[in-house]
Order: structure tokens, then sequence, then C-alpha cells
């Protein structure tokens, strides 16, 4: 079957009657090019020839397919893509693919966003997920506007809305906890703020957070919704914040019958659902940031006896203050040994004992605390007072020997201070500093698991045998500061990760405009648009002949190579005997006997020419064929030749990512100067502190000495002088 | 014998907020505590600059994967295939073998945890590659153990044109309640 174009250059090609067309429709085959360039004029050509076969079957196709499948919602499928990063573990993977869908497919539907947000939360990107649940709390507003005026709204949606509020607020508890435990109040306390509705299961965690946050203040608290709050209990952690906060307020009785509840105080095991989780960072598989964990409820034995120990602490600081002395010896006398209390418990033991008199307790007990803790501030102000109370009792030797004990455990601790502090100073890479030989192992291993994973978070706590640093540890905003720390190493191997990443693609980059300079630059030379123009023109004469030759059954283009012999011998024939004519010879025989020849040739020409015909014709199919083949070349040289255009814009995105890199590894070389001075200063700055401490102790002490030994001084004159004048 | 105490930092913060408390009585010779701290004012904005660094580094990475798809896996040749599972109670997955056009593509190990995250609802892409325009046939082999604890194969063969838009194939291994049996089911994502 011939194509419109073919028939259109058939129609308007002219015949050429000495053309062999079959040999030439052997050499357009052959002339073809593999890979070749065409003009506009012929790509035109040839794609008007494709539509104009194919267009309509396409189409109604296309249209039916259109009607019969529905899209695939990708939101979902990004979603879930997603969640299997995040239930491994792997939050900042998580967050990363749900940014690339963001670009791919423009906005994250509400599901998504939500996810994210929490997922930006988790990994302390306050700002942005603040900026999210904005956005959420607007759209909430404006939704439970909606409810009021049209409360048909369909019970799906109200349900959505509900999950939505529930979410918002885990989101926003888990905000105001990272901001406390950062020691960011205000920040904290403007989280809470946003709260409007707490549902019980959430309300240990948002008092709580309140009493951290408005500390020492007392909170305003929304109140727990009516049909909750027959139910709820508050957990042990409320009673004994508010138990403190009596104390502070001096409202002793108070604080007493508080703390009397956690006597006989129990606790149960509870389930955090999927959002708590995604939010609650530190819990479960997923674990964020080791600076962020903070309970609401207790979970286990073990916390509900340091509870209760801690509470029967408390207890006798109560008695203490009220100085009720009896009391609070007796409650401290049953206090275990192995709590981290025991450090303040043994002070107020000691102290309370020396209020009841009985100072042998005290002495014993302000001994053992010195050896047991002997960088405890507490026990050097217990080893003073041990001896300051000796020498009360007139026990003036003992005394004199405790201080003189007192002064060199001073003495060797300002020395230990003073090495430390010197060493601080020197080491240039401070998460190295005095690390134990476990958690160095740990360290390496958290590193060879980031250098494989997109990791923004790490579960890394500095550790050191520095007893001297740990205590300056203490201070949460010091803490902090060195979790800065391993973060920017973290993020600074992340980048590094992503600048080798970079290299790769540049490589790629290069060899692929490498390639397409080499394909260009063969086609420059084989010169393929003027050859493919050529054969076009000889197709268009070729069709013309053909139609032409059938039209006036041109015996020449129909006859075989016998044929087209016997037809030069006849035409030679013809003319000679025209010659003969002209010499008035008899020819009449010999014209007889050609036309006789010619009418038998010109018959079987004639009867063959069909199946000529046709042949022809399929040649020309066969051309088109290649053509068209020539013309899917065309099209693909097309599309390396705009991949010229689409590697410059990769390049540049290549150049801007690289910038990028350049820039957040010199942005994070300034950060970590700033933190590393900060850490520094207040290490040093602690130190003074503890030297300026020791030294006033040192002081004390040898004050203390110098008195004793004026005193036997002066005894000794005074015997010497009695005995003198006797 | 006790126990040592889990040292939570709920109690870390009850601590520090119990020992102003009971420090009070016993200050004698306490130091001035405001001098210890230093430079609160400073601590906000650095986490605020940390954050931002991270949202960067995160812009980056999403730009850069960006590139790298783009780059390698153009969408007029572009073919990617998912994991996800249905339940999973008929069926458990221990590996996955992929082949295009009888060439192996890709296999995978499944670890506990990542065949929870496929049983929560999580989608693994498992292939992302090119293709030629045309017919072609995707095998998938998935490996397990039944839920009568016995090894088990679910296997599905798959025809697919690609044309000059990515493809995407999801492999879902769905439970089916009326024979007890997990099957593999191709569902050729619509864009």
């Amino acid at each position: 079957m011939l194509s419109k174009f073919i028939l259109r250059t058939l129609v308007l090609g002219s015949l050429s009657k000495n053309l062999d067309l079959r040999g030439v429709f052997c050499i357009l085959l052959l002339c073809l090019p593999i890979h070749s360039w065409a003009n506009t004029d012929t790509v035109a050509v040839n794609e008007n020839f494709k539509s104009n076969r194919t267009t309509g079957i396409e189409l109604a196709d296309l249209l039916e397919n259109k009607q019969e499948k529905i899209k695939t919602d990708l939101q979902d499928k990004a979603y879930r893509q997603a969640l299997f990063y995040y239930f491994q573990g792997e939050n900042s993977q998580a967050l990363s693919f749900l940014n690339q869908t963001k670009q791919r497919l423009g906005f994250l539907d509400e599901k998504a966003s939500l996810f994210e947000a929490g997922l930006q939360v988790s990994l302390g990107l306050q700002y942005e997920a603040q900026r999210a649940l904005i956005r959420f709390v607007m759209q909430q507003e404006l939704d439970d506007k909606y409810d009021y005026r049209k409360t048909a709204k369909i019970q799906s949606q109200q349900t959505v809305n509900a999950a939505q509020k529930e979410l918002l607020l885990i989101a926003l508890l888990q905000l105001a906890e990272q901001k406390v435990s950062q020691a960011d109040y205000k920040q904290a306390q403007q989280a809470l703020a946003k709260i409007r509705h707490v549902p019980a299961i959430y309300y240990d965690q948002y008092h709580v957070l309140n009493q951290l946050a408005y500390w020492p203040n007392t909170p305003t608290l929304l109140p727990v919704s009516e049909i909750e709050a027959g139910e709820y209990k508050p957990s042990l952690f409320i009673i004994i914040n508010q138990a403190i906060k009596a104390l502070e307020d001096k409202h002793y009785s108070k604080a007493l019958s508080l703390l009397a509840t956690l006597d006989s105080a129990t606790w149960h095991k509870t389930e955090p659902n999927f959002w708590q989780r995604l939010f609650t960072s530190g819990s479960g598989e997923n674990k964020i940031s080791a600076s962020s964990v903070v309970n609401y409820q207790v979970n286990s034995d073990e916390q509900l006896q340091a509870l209760k120990d801690y509470a029967q602490l408390l207890k006798a600081n109560v008695y203490f203050k009220q100085e009720r002395f009896d009391l609070a010896f007796a409650e401290l006398k049953a206090f275990p040994q192995e709590t981290p209390f025991s450090e303040s418990a043994m002070f107020l033991f000691a102290n309370s004992a020396l209020e009841v008199k009985n100072t042998q307790q005290a002495h014993l007990v302000w001994q053992i605390f010195v050896e047991k803790y002997p960088y405890s501030t507490l026990a050097w102000q217990s080893a003073l007072m041990h001896a300051e109370v000796l020498l009360t009792e007139n026990h003036v030797d003992e005394a004199y020997t405790y201080y003189d004990f007192a002064e060199k455990h001073f003495l060797t601790r300002l020395k230990e201070l003073t090495v430390f502090a010197n060493e601080f100073t020197d080491t240039t890479d401070l998460l190295n500093f005095k690390v134990p030989d476990l958690a160095n192992k740990n360290n390496q291993s958290v590193a060879q698991v980031s250098k494989h994973k997109f990791e923004l978070t790490s579960d890394k706590v500095y550790q050191t045998d520095s007893v001297w640093l740990n205590q300056a540890l203490r201070d949460p905003e010091l803490a902090s500061w060195y979790q800065n720390l391993i973060q920017l190493d973290l993020l600074t191997e992340q980048l590094l990760a992503l600048q080798a990443k970079l290299n790769w693609i540049n490589e790629i980059l290069v060899l692929n405009v490498k390639r397409i300079e080499a394909i260009k630059k063969a086609e420059a030379t084989q010169n393929t648009e003027s050859r493919i123009k050529q054969l076009i023109k000889q197709r268009d004469q070729l069709a013309s002949l053909l139609i032409s030759a059938n039209k006036h059954n041109s015996l020449s283009v129909f006859a075989n190579a016998d044929e087209k012999a016997l037809l030069t011998r006849l035409a030679k024939s013809e003319g000679i005997i025209t010659n003969l004519n002209q010499h008035n010879k008899n020819t009449d025989d010999y014209t007889e006997r050609l036309a006789r020849v010619k009418g038998v040739l010109t018959w079987d020409v004639l009867q063959n020419k069909p199946e000529r015909y046709w042949q022809y014709n399929k040649a020309i199919k066969q051309i088109d064929q290649a053509l068209s083949l020539a013309q899917q070349q065309v099209q693909t040289f097309r599309k390396v030749s705009k991949q010229n255009t689409r590697l410059e814009r990769l390049t540049s995105r290549f150049n801007q990512a690289n910038e990028t890199v350049r820039n957040l590894l010199i942005t994070l070389g300034k950060v970590r100067v700033i933190n590393t001075t900060n850490i520094r200063q207040t290490v040093i700055n602690k130190t003074l502190d503890d030297k300026a401490m020791l030294s006033d102790f040192i002081l004390k002490a040898r004050r203390e000495l110098a008195r004793i030994i004026e005193a036997q001084n002066q005894a000794s004159t005074t015997v010497l002088n009695e005995i003198e004048a006797l | 014998m006790r126990l040592p105490v889990y040292f939570s930092k709920q109690i870390m913060m009850l601590i520090i907020i119990g020992l102003t408390s009971l420090s009070v009585p016993f200050s004698l010779y306490a130091v001035d505590q405001d001098n210890v701290k230093l430079k609160t004012t400073e601590e906000p904005e650095l986490a605020s600059e940390l954050e931002k660094i991270k949202q960067q580094v995160i812009q980056l990475n999403r730009d850069l994967f960006v590139l790298e798809e783009d780059l390698l896996f153009p969408a007029n040749t572009q073919v990617s295939v998912f994991v996800s599972v249905d339940i999973g109670q008929f069926f458990t997955l221990d590996s996955v073998e992929i082949k295009i056009d009888d060439k192996n593509i890709a296999g995978f190990l499944y670890t506990d945890n990542q065949r929870n995250a496929l049983i929560q609802g999580g989608i693994q892409r498992i292939y992302q590659g090119n293709l030629k325009m045309g017919e072609h046939e995707l095998t998938a082999i998935f490996t397990g153990v039944d839920h009568e604890n016995r090894a088990a194969k679910r296997a599905v063969v798959y025809q697919f044109e690609k044309t000059d838009e990515a493809i995407m194939l999801e492999l879902k291994l769905l439970d089916n309640e009326s024979d007890y049996r997990a099957e593999v089911v191709v569902d050729e994502w619509v864009l």
C-alpha cells in the first residue's frame, strides 16, 4: 500500500524514461544511512506521512485507555516508600525521600505533609516543622469554623480532622520537649501555648512539659476534657514536680502529702501508637537524638524505684526544712545506697545526724562521704564541716588531723584540676578527649554506618573517662554543645559523602559530553544531511517515472533485460528501415515483419507489466520503510542533540550543588569553631570556679589549722608561763 | 542487693531541680552558681544555625538524587520496580529475584526490619534502570516460608510495553483468604 506521501510525489514527480528503476531502487535502499541527519522539510514530510497513516487508530486507543485507566495515587505510593525507610529507623532517608517526591510531584498531600512535619521534628528541624504545623493549625481553625456553620460534614472527613488534631498535638508536645532539652524555655512555652485541646493520654506529657518550661512559676494548664477527667490520674513525675514546687514555696504539708502518694505507687505499661512513636524521638526502633529523651510515665520497675528513692530524699529535705531533724534522720537512715541520689542523701543524712546530736554517726558518714565522692563539692564541704565539728567538740588533735587531711585532699584535687585544664586546653579534637575504649569502638561503628546511609542525627553520646569533664557535663548547656559537635561531625561526614557523589556525577557528565561531541563530529564528516536530500530527490524522480510509465504503458520501463535488448534492436532496425526508405528502397516486407515482431514484443511486455509494476511498487514501499527508519534515526539524533542542552542544564545544576557543598562545608567549619569555643570557654570557666572553690577551701583549712596551732601555741605558752610562774 | 537505677533524662531534670532546693540549707561554702552560666543567649542561635545547615543538607541530598536520576534514568527509558506486601500472613518473605527479558536485574535478601517495614505498609523500590521502547517481559520470583512454615516460592510473569514515558511496576504480595495462599500481582502504575 502506498502512502499519501508517495502518491503525492508520484503525481508531482517527472517522468524519466531512461532510468532503470530497479537499479535505482537498490541504490536508494543501500544509500540510506544508518545514522543520518535530515533537513526540516524531509522530517516534516515524513512526520506528516507517519501521522496520516497512524493518527486515527492511536488516538482512539488513547482515548479508550484514558477512560479505562485510573491514575495511580502517586502521593500515597511516595508516602509508603517513605514509610519503608521510616520503619527501618532511617528517618533522615525517609524525610529526604519525601523531599524528592515534593520536588517531583510539586506538592505532598496532607497525610504525607504531616508525616514530613513529624520527621522534621524528630530530626530537630523545628523551624521547618513549625511552618508546616502552623499551616495545619490555620487549616484546622478554618475547618472548625466551617464545621460550626455546616455541621453536616461527612464522617470520614471528621475522622481525618480528629486524627490531624491529635497529630498536631503530638508534634507540638515533641517540639516543646526538644526546646526544654535545649534549655530554650521560651520557645517551649510558645509551642505549648499553641495547644488547644489535650486528651487524657497526652495529659501527663503536656503537664510535665509545662512544669519544666515554666519552672519555677506555675503554668496555666488546659483542663482534661470533662469526659475523661474522671479516668485521668496524674503521673508520678507530675506529683514529684508538684512536691518540689510546694517545697520551694515552703508549703511543707502539701509537699509531704504529695510525696506520701508515691509510697504505694505502681506502674503499668503503655504502648505508644504509630504517630507517637514517630514524633517521640528516641523511642522504639527509631532512635533519634539522644539529647531529647524525656519520660512522662513510669515504664519500668527501676524507674519507679528511682522515683520512690527521690521522693524519700525530698521528704527528708522537707523535714529538714521544717527543722524536724529526727524525722529527716529516720527517713534517711533506711535510704538505699545504690541510687543516683545517694550523694545528696549522705550529705543530708550527716547534717540531720548532727542536728539530732548523733555526732558519731555524722562524723562517720562525712568520712565515708569524702572517701566515696572525692570530687564532689558536697564532699569538700563535708570535710570542712567534719573538722569544724570535731573542733567544736574540743577534739583538737583530731580536728587538726582532719583539717590537714582536707588541705592535702584539696591540694591534690587542685593539682589534678590544673593538669586537666592544661590537657583540655591542649587537645585539638574535643570529641576524642579521654574517650573510653568501648565508647571509641562504638563511635567508629557509628561512623561506618553513616558512610553508607543518609543520616542527620546520631544517637551517639559523648563519653569520657575524665572525672572533671564528666562533672562539667552535668551542665545541660555544655552537654548540648557536645551534642552539637557530634551533629556537626555527622553533617560534615554526610557532606563529604555528597561531595564524593558529586565527583562521580561530574565524571558521568564529562563522559556524556564527550560522547555527544564524538557523534556530532562523525555526523559533520559524513554530511548525511545532503545525502538524505539527494536520496529523497531520487526517490521522487523514480516515483514520478513509475506513474508516468504506467500511464503511457512505457515498454522500456516495464521490459526486462532481454526485452530491452530486443527493443533496442527493434529501434535500430526501424532506423535502418527509415534510412532505406530515404533511398527509395522497398521496405514493406521489412516494415511488416518488424511491426509483427514489435507487436509480439509489446504484447509480451504488457502481459508482464502488472507483475513488474507491483514489484516496482514493492521496491518503493521498501524505500518508504527505509525512510521511516531513517526518520526514527533522525529523531534519535535530534534527541541526542537535545541531550547536549540537557547536559548543559544538568551541568549547571551540578555546579550549583557543588557550590552549595563548598559553602556548607565553610559554614559548618565556622559553626564548629563557635561551638568549640563555647565548650572550651565553659569548661575553662567551670575549672576556674572549681579552682577558686578549692582555693577557698584550702584557705579555710589552712586558716583553721593556723588557728589551732595558734591556740595550741597559746595554750603551750600559758602552760609554760604557768610552769615558769611556779 | 539493689540493682543500679536507670538514669532517665526526666529524672536527671528532676535532680537538677531538686538539688537546687536541697542545696539551699547547705550553701555554707557554695559558690555563686550564676558565674557558671556562660553564653546562654548564643545557644538558640547555634541551634538554629545547625538546623539551617541540616535543612540545606537535606535539600542538597534531594537535588543530587534528582540530578542523578535525571542523568542516569531519563523518563523515556526509565523503568522502576517496587515491592509491597499486603498483610503477609500466608507468606514470610525471604528474598526476591527479578528478571526482565530473561536477564537478572535485581535480587534482594530481606532482614527482619525490612520485612516488617513492608508488612507495615512500606513500599520498597527494588530496581531502577533503563529499557528500550517496545515489548518486554518481567519475571519475579518470591522465595520465603508459607504459613505452615514450609519453604515456598511464588512467581509472576508480566508482559509490558515500554513507551517514551517512565514505567513503574509494583509487585504486590497479596494474601488470598480463599485458599490461604499468597500470590504475586503486578500493578502497573498509571502516571
